[in-house]
């Protein structure tokens, strides 16, 4: 596969609420081993295009091509069956929060073993703790036990143990939508120092919605700006400075 | 951190370690209390709400919980001893018994998953209807003198110990190793910890939900049998009152109401408080009645302790 080649392609979203335009004939694309910054003011419609993709409702108007063939979201899992897993700022959204870290890396997709001769199936617990280990340590989170529950973490280390369910799944695209929010900025450094490697090392396709250009600028390779639901520029952080890009946010002339 | 771990330790295990300390205490203020004969009184006592416990129990884990346990049980009575009155056999009478409670359950979780009511106002509609329906099948009447062998789980006995105890072991160990082992029990966990979580990651919500109620219902429709077999009768008001027992015991027990949390042991101490509570005003000839102003003591006992213990675990810079 060339790593040029378009992964996704959004062609022509339209999304309305009521009298509300939130999506405006938007294009939108996503190459293998890119990492794509999603920015904009409150209300210009990134997450309203990131929640499409990720099959929280349908566009209007509109299509949507994944690997060149066109596909449908019905709901949410149909998006992440495709293989397009979302992470939310909040974490709450895809943690259990009383059950330990291995459970939650595994939830939904539990491992068993048989038992009492094939009749009956259980769950492989040290298997299921082996394997959150390594996934763990694979992306470099350190974690001091897989059988904690999450309460009993951080919030950096809440979203780093949501970012290595999503990695155990080896996802074609990883939304983020604006990951580091709720972080510290001890623990904002880490987040997006893993998501830089997860795009780098790893060569997963990111969308990372967020307003803070400083970050944005970090880590992407390129920048698309959406204002009052349409998009209004896209440009490369190496060519671009965060003025001309604080300009398209804005609209000012 | 050690220190933290042991109080960690004796929190979640507050209700058996109250039990301990409870039955040490009454061995020498109660009179006949420490005797294996009121051990299994209290055990007997225990069966029928231990039974409709782990089924109210399922439903608090997965987030909701089910109003409509007793009237499940007086109906499942009622129908079963119809039944055998009019010449069914008994396997098929316990079958239709049991089918009732599904039956229930599964009207439950339907009205809550795909009408979208919330787990009060669905088991609120079931807990009424069914009692009026239990009330209206034999318009009001008690039934008396089953056959012998209908009341064998009620009233029977297997070598030296009574079937109630018997029932009561087997059902807990079963259902704790389900929630514990199986990844049906581990969605049940999920699902009540954080509903969003668990449907985003792939686990049937909907389908979870409905188990659980279903099973809630099968477990209280065999708590009806057992208890028209232990009184030789059955009676459209049988249990009145009884999901407020149940869901006490299980908040003693330490379940959290909002779900995921607690496990099926625990709600087996809360079980055998209650019911020691009672034998010992029983034998002090106590006042019957009583017993909810110290039930009530009992609840705000245990949620003070289950707010500590989330302070414990809870995550701080």
């Amino acid at each position: 596969m060339k790593s040029d080649e378009v992964l996704l392609k959004m062609e022509g979203i339209c999304k309305s609420f009521g009298e509300v335009r939130a999506l405006e004939n938007v294009h939108f694309t996503l190459s293998h081993h890119e990492i794509v910054g999603l920015v904009g003011g409150n209300g210009a419609g990134k997450s309203t295009l990131i929640k499409i993709l990720a099959g929280v409702f349908p566009p209007d108007r509109g299509k949507i091509y994944l690997e060149g063939k066109e596909v449908h979201f019905k709901s949410p899992r149909d998006a992440y069956e495709q293989g397009i897993y979302t992470v939310h700022q909040k974490m709450e959204e895809i943690l259990a929060p009383h059950h330990d870290v291995a459970a939650n890396i595994f939830m939904g997709e539990e491992i068993t073993k048989p038992f009492f001769g094939g009749l009956l199936r259980v769950l492989a617990r040290r298997e299921m703790e082996k394997e959150a280990e390594s996934v763990l340590s694979r992306v470099g989170i350190t974690i001091d036990s897989v059988r904690r529950p999450i309460v009993s973490y951080s919030g950096g280390q809440r979203q780093a143990v949501a970012l290595a369910k999503a990695l155990r799944k080896k996802p074609k695209i990883l939304v983020l939508d604006e990951p580091t929010a709720a972080l510290g900025v001890k623990e904002k450094f880490q987040v997006l120092h893993l998501i830089k490697r997860l795009g780098k090392e790893e060569g997963i396709p990111i969308i990372i919605v967020s307003h803070n250009l400083e970050e944005v600028f970090e880590i992407v390779d390129r920048i698309v700006v959406l204002r009052n639901g349409q998009m209004v520029g896209e440009c490369s952080p190496s060519l671009a400075t965060k003025e001309q890009v604080v300009q398209m946010i804005v609209g000012g002339e | 951190m050690r220190k933290r771990e042991l109080l960690k330790f004796l929190l979640d295990n507050s209700v058996w370690i109250i039990i301990i300390v409870f039955f040490t205490l009454n061995a020498f203020l109660t009179p006949k209390f420490f005797t294996l004969l009121n051990f299994r009184n209290i055990l007997i006592h225990s069966s029928i709400l231990g039974i409709v416990v782990i089924g109210e129990s399922l439903c608090l884990l997965s987030g909701h919980f089910d109003l409509s346990v007793e009237s499940t049980l007086a109906l499942s009575a009622v129908l079963g001893s119809m039944a055998v009155k009019n010449g069914l056999a008994i396997p098929l009478a316990i079958g239709v018994m049991l089918m009732s409670g599904m039956l229930v359950g599964f009207a439950n979780g339907t009205l809550i998953r795909k009408l979208g009511l919330n787990a009060f106002v669905a088991t609120l509609i079931t807990y009424i209807g069914i009692r009026g329906t239990a009330l209206g099948i034999v318009e009001g009447k008690t039934i008396w003198n089953l056959p012998a062998a209908f009341c064998f789980f009620g009233a029977g006995n297997i070598g030296i110990l009574p079937v109630q105890i018997v029932l009561l072991a087997v059902l807990y160990l079963l259902f704790h190793a389900v929630l514990i082992y199986t990844k049906f029990g581990r969605h049940v966990y999920l699902v009540g910890d954080n509903q969003l979580a668990a449907r985003i990651s792939g686990i049937n919500v909907d389908r979870v939900v409905i188990a659980v109620f279903m099973l809630s219902g099968l477990l209280s429709a065999f708590a009806g049998l057992v208890m028209a077999g232990r009184l030789n009768s059955a009676s459209p008001l049988f249990g009145t009152g009884m999901v407020f027992e149940a869901m006490s015991a299980a908040i003693i027990g330490g379940i959290s109401l909002r779900g995921g949390i607690g496990s099926l042991f625990m709600a087996l101490g809360g079980v055998v408080l209650l019911s020691s509570i009672s034998n010992v005003l029983n034998l002090h000839a106590v006042s019957p009645y009583w017993i909810q102003t110290i039930r009530a003591l009992m609840i705000l006992f245990a949620v003070t302790l289950d707010s500590l213990k989330r302070r414990l675990v809870r995550y701080e810079e």
